[in-house]
């Protein structure tokens, strides 16, 4: 070749495989039968042609027939797409469910906290505004309900239910100017134990509780007064199986102490302290009807000379101390909590169960991918 | 007996497109020997050929729905070429030494079918003579490798040369000179390995 160009031997490549056009070929062979260098190099390509075509047929080392797939267990395509589809369907589902569960869990631990007192405050506010209907009934107590209330007697529980704050203190122009703005002070006669009711007007903005009182019955009298006398007792309003205390739009707020001898102690802070008796209907009833005029007058009078907040006191009888106990009941219950939990648990489990799904077509696409490799040695 | 033979091939082939594994594994039987004889002279050595050739077919079943009919042969020839070039890519990626290149040369370029008019003597020159060939071809480029041996030992036309390299037929017609003049100059320095009816070269 060393006589010839790489341009020639291009062109004697061609022409042995044909490829040349009529006016290219008849010019090389006109060049072939005066160049013996380029006819020696025809003539060796044309040898090495011979050479390599001769080379033998192989005979395949093994059959490369495609053996039947075994049969597939897993029911998911096993392709790229649906593995990495998969794997981000579960990360998403994860991270959600793993979202709710963390504020599930925060929401719990905050309603689990104790409430601050302005917390406390908006609690009391909706609380007795939902109650108003339900614990502030108007009828007296049926007999067997008043058997249960007999029972709730011999139990003796304790209340504290704080005025928080006092806001308006009874006085005789908040008397005389509406009826609603009422502190009264109901009392008994009896000289072995008093029981002192205190209702104290919150009006707007008024009283509110920290707690509920649960199952409480009783029965209260209140009193118009009008011109500083009091006027026509009302009806004895009965509270019954309360779990909140009546607004203080509607009858004032009622404040339940601790039990103190004296009937109208008032702590320096306005809060009523006195010992409450809630006693059966008819008693309060009797005292209701037999209570006159001039005494309820007279004793208005009396109070409103010791002090600007004296309260008209009305006395019960004797009765088997019934303190009750308040208990702090969650704001919300926790059944409302559950199903976000439930959600996002589920939504976890899916992404767990999806991830597997993603973990296992991944691992089958591989197998099959060395099985394939097995077969091809 | 060609026109059965064809006949009976599209049926074959037209069973398989169907999902009939058995009869495309027929057509495995048929195409084995070439196409692995193909990816031998391709790779230079017989676990990369056969590792070419069952990737062939296995893609070549897998892709049945994409032969819109012409030479069987031809696309064969065509997934396996490609199939040789991805597995040299590997090889370039992940140098390994063959075991063929350690171990003693094997009987891969024996003809199939001893010749018996051939002497042991004749048998050994012709196998030897072989493997001076194929080293020569191995000592190409791939892609003046792969021109070579579709032209020349498969016959191919430049034509689908350029069509199964994705190339130019300029570029066909150019590595194929520079191919044959490599073996050519190659085979001269073992022209005594040559028989006489070959050392005309020099």
């Amino acid at each position: 070749m060393a006589n010839v160009s790489e341009q020639d031997y291009e062109l004697l490549s061609a022409y042995v495989d044909g490829m040349l056009d009529e006016e290219e070929r008849l010019a090389l062979e006109e060049r072939l039968h005066g160049d013996a260098d380029l006819l020696r190099e025809l003539t060796a390509l044309y040898l090495t042609l011979a050479m390599v075509k001769q080379l033998p047929m192989m005979t395949a080392p093994r059959n490369f027939t495609l053996k039947d797939p075994p049969a597939r267990w897993l029911i998911f395509p096993t392709t790229p797409v649906f593995t990495a589809l998969s794997a981000a369907a579960a990360t998403i589902l994860m991270v959600i469910g793993f979202g709710l569960l963390l504020s599930s869990s925060m929401s719990n631990q905050a309603a689990s906290a104790p409430p601050s007192d302005q917390e406390v405050a908006l609690m009391s506010n909706t609380r007795t505004d939902d109650a108003t209907g339900d614990t502030a009934s108007q009828q007296p107590l049926p007999s067997s309900e008043q058997d249960d209330f007999d029972e709730n007697q011999q139990n003796t529980q304790q209340t504290n239910v704080a005025l928080l704050p006092p806001t308006q203190g009874l006085t005789l122009d908040n008397i005389q100017t509406t009826a609603t703005a009422l502190t009264m002070q109901f009392s008994t006669q009896s000289d072995e134990s008093a029981a002192t009711m205190a209702l104290n007007t919150g009006g707007a903005g008024g009283g509110f509780y920290t707690t509920e009182l649960p199952t409480f019955e009783g029965t209260m009298v209140s009193a118009t007064m009008q011109d500083g006398e009091m006027t026509n007792p009302v009806a004895p309003i009965t509270l019954s199986t309360s779990t909140s205390l009546p607004t203080s739009t509607q009858i004032g707020t009622m404040v339940f102490g601790t039990p103190s001898p004296n009937e109208e102690s008032v702590s320096d802070t306005g809060m009523d302290t006195r010992q409450f008796s809630p006693t059966q209907t008819e008693e309060f009833s009797t005292f209701a009807e037999e209570s006159t005029e001039e005494e309820a007058a007279a004793n208005l009078a009396q109070a409103a000379t010791e002090s600007p907040t004296a309260r008209p006191t009305i006395t019960a009888t004797p009765p088997p101390t019934v303190t009750l106990t308040p208990t702090l009941v969650p704001q919300t219950a926790p059944s409302s909590r559950s199903m976000p939990t439930l959600v996002a648990m589920a939504l976890v489990l899916g992404g767990a169960v999806l991830f597997g799904i993603a973990f296992m077509t991944a691992m089958t696409r591989r197998g099959e991918r060395r099985r394939a490799r097995k077969e091809g040695q | 007996m060609a026109d059965n033979t064809t006949t009976d091939e599209q049926a074959l082939i037209g069973a398989a497109q169907r999902g009939n594994r058995s009869a495309f594994n027929l057509l495995v039987l048929r195409y084995q020997d070439g196409l692995y004889t193909l990816a031998y002279r391709i790779m230079g050595e017989s676990q990369s050929a056969a590792d070419a050739t069952q990737e062939a077919f296995i893609t070549a079943y897998r892709r049945l729905d994409t032969y819109r009919g012409g030479s069987f042969r031809a696309w064969l020839i065509r997934i396996t070429t490609n199939a040789c070039y991805d597995e040299l890519r590997r090889r370039k990626r992940r140098p390994v030494v063959a075991m063929d290149e350690l171990s003693p040369p094997d009987s891969d370029d024996d003809p199939p079918i001893a010749d018996p008019s051939n002497t042991p003597e004749q048998a050994m020159q012709q196998r030897e003579l072989n493997r001076a060939i194929q080293d020569c071809i191995n000592g190409l480029g791939d892609d003046q490798r792969i021109v070579l041996i579709l032209s020349d030992v498969e016959g191919l036309s430049y034509q689908d040369i350029a069509d199964h390299t994705r190339s130019q037929v300029g570029t066909v017609k150019s590595r194929l000179s520079r191919a044959r003049a490599a073996v050519r100059n190659c085979l001269q320095a073992v022209e005594e390995l040559l028989p006489g009816a070959y050392r005309l070269m020099e």
